[in-house]
């Protein structure tokens, strides 16, 4: 045998050729897949916003605006003209002047006080207006004819609440982007301990085979007949409410199905024949495992997991939603849909917005799993 | 051919799958003419488009498949007809066999109420009359007790009676035209002459066309009366059998007719020193029956013994289940077994699986699916340089690169593919690879399990080749486990027939060949050499 | 078959077992009790209580306690609802819970295995689109949105269908719409997958070679075949449905086993903690059996035995 086999392109052989990998393939496929493509931007996007947002926004996820409880979503800034004059007078009322006349023009008002006692006004009544949160560059010009009179002048701070204020007077937004935060973080950290366990266990009990496989799969049935919200309960009766400790729980919950799967497929792995030919080869079995399972574990893994995140981010809102997640004032996306729930009669924009994002995100992260099965196993499609 | 003369007349199809990866032109025009009766073979490599056209004659081509041409069926064009006309047409004038007969048949149902459905479909009889028809097409087809087996499910026949069963199912309405698509290459020669047989004899009776795919040149001058040659879509050669095979025209043709395996070993002497050895050696899986558990005890391997002496071929053939596969692997001890196995004088039956490992570098194993076998994230060179990381660590990374490098130079592969990975390769090239990654260590004994059993006929030739010329460079001692017998005839130097699990005969090769004591070894060398004279006697 | 379903039902007793023992210890570890209240009781008072629940003796004799009354078919006391027994509690909120939860899965396999099926024949065009997308939709929506936005539709702005309430059958649609909608979903997208898978395998093939009228190929082969990874979803999905939904019951008020999950917890009702669970441990066993054994009938190379 002196003749070189070439490989079925026929090219010349110059240099080392380049093999292009299954994960390449699969990537390509992906990248022609226009829904998972729009979903992988719109889920960076949604991410990069739950990172920078928060810090961005003018307003801080529990900052309360007395003046602006239950506002209507607009892109017009607060305080619109009618609200200035009666928040005016009630900031003067607890600094105990009156409003003799009120001057408002577009990012100014001007307002002539007079002290209720008989006294000389005292300069440090603007305070009193820096806290109705609408004003800032509060002066006061103490008339020198009358130092029990004066003129207030202020520039008027511009709120804009683009999604409107809950029932205490935050901003939406910020607490969207907030609770958007804490979703992607159950759905990453809770997903990974269900990757970690439900791997570990799987993998190591598809490998072992025989009794100890049957009796690691009891367990999991067992473990699949009990219900889960009894389990998360004594979890935060024991620890307290942590927001970590939902992580932990929502990852113990969610590592049976992985357990299930990896366990099928390293079964299947284990028939195949190039596990057989590196077991006659003599490798030990922790090479055969990093070697010959795992990588190709990996696809079926990647693919379960963009799937489990939108089902651990479900979970979390559904714990959030019975009380039981997040706590006051930190939100999730849950607590923003529960207390939508509550208030939708009047303020639908209160479930709207919240209910949209969960879905605009569940969405997009079901298309890109669906996307990178395809991709992953193309005679699926 | 004057298209009054044919039942079925192919004009210039051709078809084109739209993939991922771009469209593959899977015919290229292909016109080919059947007249009544006839049988005719379409023969060809895996790839060659022949399978296609049976599809496209159908109608039943993937959803991404789409032809174009002309099928006439007694002069009317069935490609473009609507489903409802050709519902009309198909499985009732025109049927078809598949390769596979167990996943052809719907698992669900049972195998009676299969062969029914196209008898009230197409004839419109009522539930009796059907099952007294499908009745006698079961006997036709030689089921034994077919009251019985009508209310089998597919999975409780074997693959000869599911074959058989798809024939009835084809039978049903009578057809002009019988389309075989590879019917007996996933059978036991035995029950692929039994088939083979069958189909003439119905042929004889029933005055049918058929239609034979196949990839085998044995089955095709025994068999058809005409043949099509064909070779990536397209149609290289066509005519009667003889004159095909006695006077090929084309290149290709005569390249598929060289590449029936030839030469023949030489015995070795029996002073050569003895490197493998077992005996009395028993393969049992399963347990013995527990508190409610059934006894799952099967007996793979019966009281075998053998003695593999250095640079012998022993050639282990048998049929599927036979237990030849499972020696194999206890022999190397991949799988548990009692009775003693001596390497090299050395007992290694007792020795704790964690102390083998330095015997695995001289003890290696290749195996049948070259698609399989190689794991499809890890290059070439990963694969091949497998065994030096674990037998020969102390080379370097550079040193064992060289090594593996020239390894694949050695069995046919230029290095430069070195970071390729395995699905870029053809079944040929991966079974090179295969081959290299137990040659890289330099083994002394090498068990190949059907080694070239999913390839083509041209390119098993050039692998038979490889590994005749490995061992005479490296003296090494194969086991050669095959169904092949046309292989084992040309590679191996002595010969042992199994049969549910038992060794039934042995001997030096041409012996066996030419003077076989026990029946079953004459059927498979009958069924194997002799189909001709097989199939003359119908 | 029988000996196999009688093997099946024997295994399930030891499960059931397990599972009460691991709840009933698990529980107990757990610190806080059924008395804690925001001003504790007096030390007095508070053993005179947890004697006359027998809690004050020791942690394994009140497990066989409890066990041997299990057996009688008696659950215990309520430590909330304090003049009942806890099977009693259970017992009037269940039928409710099974009723509505039923219906539910009634309606997500009958919708989801059409809108499923419909899709997989279309595969790629605008209806299967439509149709994925649809089913997106559903899996991408919890039902506790979907239930307020239905009630503020149908009840608070239309007001065809009343808000709150049991018993009458309008007032049923929209809490099992809203339960069914996410389960259709699911399903739907199950079939697809299923018989996309099974219009590709070989017998398909074989039926349509034959020219065996669509209905016949789609109806009858490739429906099996699809309909058995369907059937195993159901199993669990049926119990868990059964046993209520805490969502649904708590938006539509209904008076459903489902509100006792998360209360009986929180307030340390022991005995209705062990209900609960004992409910959903057996449901899932009872319907994961009923599906093994449905699976040895409709596919015959399933022989468990």
């Amino acid at each position: 045998m002196t003749e070189t086999v070439l490989t079925h392109d026929n090219k010349p052989s110059e240099g080392v050729v380049k093999g292009r990998s299954l994960l390449d393939t699969a990537l390509l496929r992906l990248k022609r897949n226009r829904a998972a493509m729009v979903s992988l931007w719109v889920i960076i996007g949604m991410t990069l916003a739950a990172i920078i947002g928060p810090a961005v926004s003018t307003h801080s996820y529990d900052e309360v605006y007395n003046h602006f409880v239950g506002e209507k979503p607009s892109i017009g800034a607060y305080p619109k003209q009618e609200q200035i004059t009666p928040i005016t007078e009630r900031a003067l009322s607890r600094a105990r002047v009156d409003m003799e006349d009120i001057n408002i023009s577009k990012d100014n008002v001007k307002i002539s006080v007079v002290n209720r006692k008989q006294e000389p006004l005292d300069p440090r009544i603007t305070r009193y207006l820096m806290r109705a949160d609408i004003f800032q560059n509060v002066s006061l010009e103490i008339l020198k004819a009358d130092p029990q009179r004066g003129v207030i002048s202020a520039d008027i701070k511009p709120l804009r609440f683009l999604m409107g204020t809950d029932q205490n007077g935050r901003d939406l937004l910020t607490r969207i982007l907030v609770s958007l935060r804490i979703s992607l973080m159950v759905g990453a950290l809770a997903t990974g301990v269900a990757l970690i366990i439900g791997v570990t266990y799987g993998a190591v009990s598809g490998f072992v085979g025989g009794n100890i496989d049957n009796l690691m799969m009891r367990f999991v049935d067992l473990l699949y007949s009990l219900p889960f919200v009894f389990f998360v309960i004594l979890l935060v009766v024991f620890f307290g409410n942590n927001i970590f400790l939902i992580f932990i729980a929502v990852g113990c919950i969610q590592w049976l199905d992985m357990a299930r799967i990896v366990r099928g497929q390293t079964l299947q792995l284990k028939q195949q024949e190039f596990v057989q030919a590196s077991e006659a080869l003599g490798v030990n079995q922790g090479n055969i495992i990093k070697r010959h399972i795992i990588p190709n574990l990996a696809g079926t893994v990647v693919v379960y997991m963009t799937l489990l995140i939108p089902r651990v981010i479900l979970l979390e809102s559904f714990l959030s939603f019975l009380g039981l997640g997040v706590q006051e004032p930190l939100t999730s996306l849950g607590v923003l849909i529960a207390e939508g729930a509550r208030y939708m009669r009047n303020d639908p924009y209160l479930l709207i917005f919240p209910a949209l994002t969960m879905s605009i995100l569940l969405f997009a992260l079901n298309f890109l799993g669906d996307g990178l099965r395809d991709a992953l196993d193309p005679k699926d499609r | 051919m004057n298209t009054q003369t044919s039942v079925l007349n192919i004009q210039d199809l051709v078809v084109d799958f739209d993939t991922p990866d771009g469209v593959v032109h899977a015919v290229k025009g292909v016109s080919m003419a059947i007249a009544p009766g006839e049988i005719v073979a379409i023969v060809g490599e895996s790839g060659s488009g022949k399978s296609q056209i049976a599809m496209s004659v159908l109608g039943i081509l993937a959803s991404n498949g789409k032809a174009s041409g002309k099928i006439l069926f007694n002069d009317q064009d069935i490609l473009h007809l609507p489903r409802k006309e050709l519902n009309s047409i198909r499985g009732s004038k025109i049927s078809i066999i598949f390769q596979e007969p167990m996943t052809s048949l719907d698992p669900l149902y049972r195998v009676g109420e299969q062969i029914m459905e196209p008898l009230r479909a197409h004839k419109g009889l009522s539930r009796s009359e059907a099952k007294k028809r499908a009745l006698e097409l079961m006997r036709q087809v030689q089921i034994p007790d077919p009251e019985r087996r009508f209310k089998s499910f597919p999975n409780e026949m074997s693959g000869g009676q599911r074959q058989r069963i798809m024939i009835a199912l084809a039978l049903a309405n009578e057809p002009d035209i019988l389309i075989a698509d590879e019917p007996t290459t996933a059978l036991d020669v035995t029950t692929q002459a039994e088939i083979l047989k069958l189909l003439a004899e119905l042929n004889k009776q029933l005055g049918m066309s058929i239609v034979f795919i196949t990839h085998d040149l044995g089955i095709v001058e025994a068999f058809a009366e005409r043949v099509y040659v064909m070779q990536s879509g397209e149609v290289k050669e066509f005519g009667s059998t003889n004159a095909i095979f006695k006077t090929p025209k084309t290149e290709y043709t005569k390249t598929l007719l060289d590449a029936e395996p030839e030469g023949a070993k030489e015995p070795v002497k029996k002073t050569q020193d003895i490197v493998l050895e077992t005996e009395k050696m028993d393969v049992v899986y399963g347990h013995a029956p527990r508190f409610l558990q059934k006894d799952t005890r099967f007996h793979a391997v019966k009281d075998t013994s053998l003695r593999l002496h250095k640079g012998q071929t022993i050639g282990l053939v048998g049929e599927s289940g036979s237990g030849k596969s499972t020696l194999g692997r206890a022999l190397l001890r991949l799988t548990e077994s009692t009775g003693k196995i001596v390497y090299l004088g050395n007992n290694i039956d007792k020795v704790p699986l964690k102390s083998l490992k330095p015997l695995r570098e001289e003890l290696q194993m290749v195996f049948q699916d070259p698609y399989g076998s190689l794991s499809p994230r890890m290059t070439v060179l990963n694969i091949v340089e497998e065994g030096l990381q674990t037998h020969k660590p102390q080379l370097s990374k550079v040193e064992r690169q060289k090594l593996s490098l020239s390894t694949l130079e050695k069995v046919g592969l230029d290095p430069s593919v070195r970071n390729r990975f395995p699905h870029e390769f053809s079944g040929g090239q991966r079974q090179r690879i295969a081959i290299a990654r137990a040659m890289v260590l330099q083994p002394k004994v090498v068990v190949l399990d059907e080694p070239t059993s999913a390839l083509d006929r041209t390119v098993q030739k050039e692998v038979l080749e490889l590994l005749r010329s490995l061992q005479s460079e490296f003296s090494l001692s194969y086991i050669f486990i095959s169904h092949d017998l046309a292989v084992i005839k040309v590679m191996a130097d002595y010969v042992m027939v199994m049969k549910n699990g038992k060794i039934i005969e042995e001997g030096v090769t041409q012996e066996i060949f030419e003077r076989p004591r026990q029946n079953y070894t004459k059927s498979l060398i009958t069924s194997s050499f002799n189909l001709k004279e097989l199939l003359s006697e119908v | 078959m029988l000996n196999y379903a009688f093997k099946r039902i024997l295994t399930i007793i030891p499960t059931l077992f397990a599972i009460i023992t691991l709840t009933f210890f698990l529980m107990r570890i757990a610190p806080g009790g059924p008395f804690d209240e925001e001003r504790p009781l007096a030390p007095a008072v508070l053993e005179n209580i947890q004697a006359s629940y027998g809690l004050n003796k020791p942690l394994i004799e009140q497990y066989f306690i409890y066990i041997g009354n299990l057996l009688q078919g008696d659950m215990g006391p309520s430590f909330v609802y304090r003049d009942k027994r806890v099977h009693e509690v259970l017992a009037e909120g269940l039928p409710i819970s099974i009723t509505l939860g039923g219906t539910a899965l009634l309606l997500a396999l009958i919708i989801g295995v059409f809108l499923g099926s419909i899709a997989a024949l279309n595969q790629n065009k605008k209806t299967d689109v439509f149709i994925v997308t649809f089913a997106t939709f559903g899996i991408t929506t919890p039902n506790y949105v979907i239930a307020p936005i239905l009630t503020l539709i149908f009840a608070l702005t239309f007001s065809i269908l009343p808000a709150t309430g049991w018993g009458s059958p309008s007032q049923m649609v929209l809490p099992v719409v809203s339960l069914a909608l996410p389960q259709i979903a699911i399903v739907t997208r199950l079939m697809r997958g299923s018989m996309l898978e099974a219009l590709k395998s070989d017998h398909i093939r074989t039926a349509r070679a034959y020219g065996l009228p669509i209905t016949h190929v789609v109806g009858k082969h490739a429906m099996r075949s699809a309909l058995l990874p369907v059937l195993s979803y159901l199993g669990p999905a049926a119990a868990a449905l059964m046993t209520g939904s805490i969502v649904i019951e708590q938006i539509f008020n209904l008076p459903g086993i489902g509100r006792y999950f998360v209360t009986s917890a929180l307030n340390r009702d022991y005995t209705m903690v062990m209900g609960t669970v004992i409910i959903v441990a057996t449901l899932v066993l009872v319907f994961n059996l009923i599906v093994d054994l449905l699976y040895t009938v409709l596919d015959p190379r399933v022989r468990y035995d």
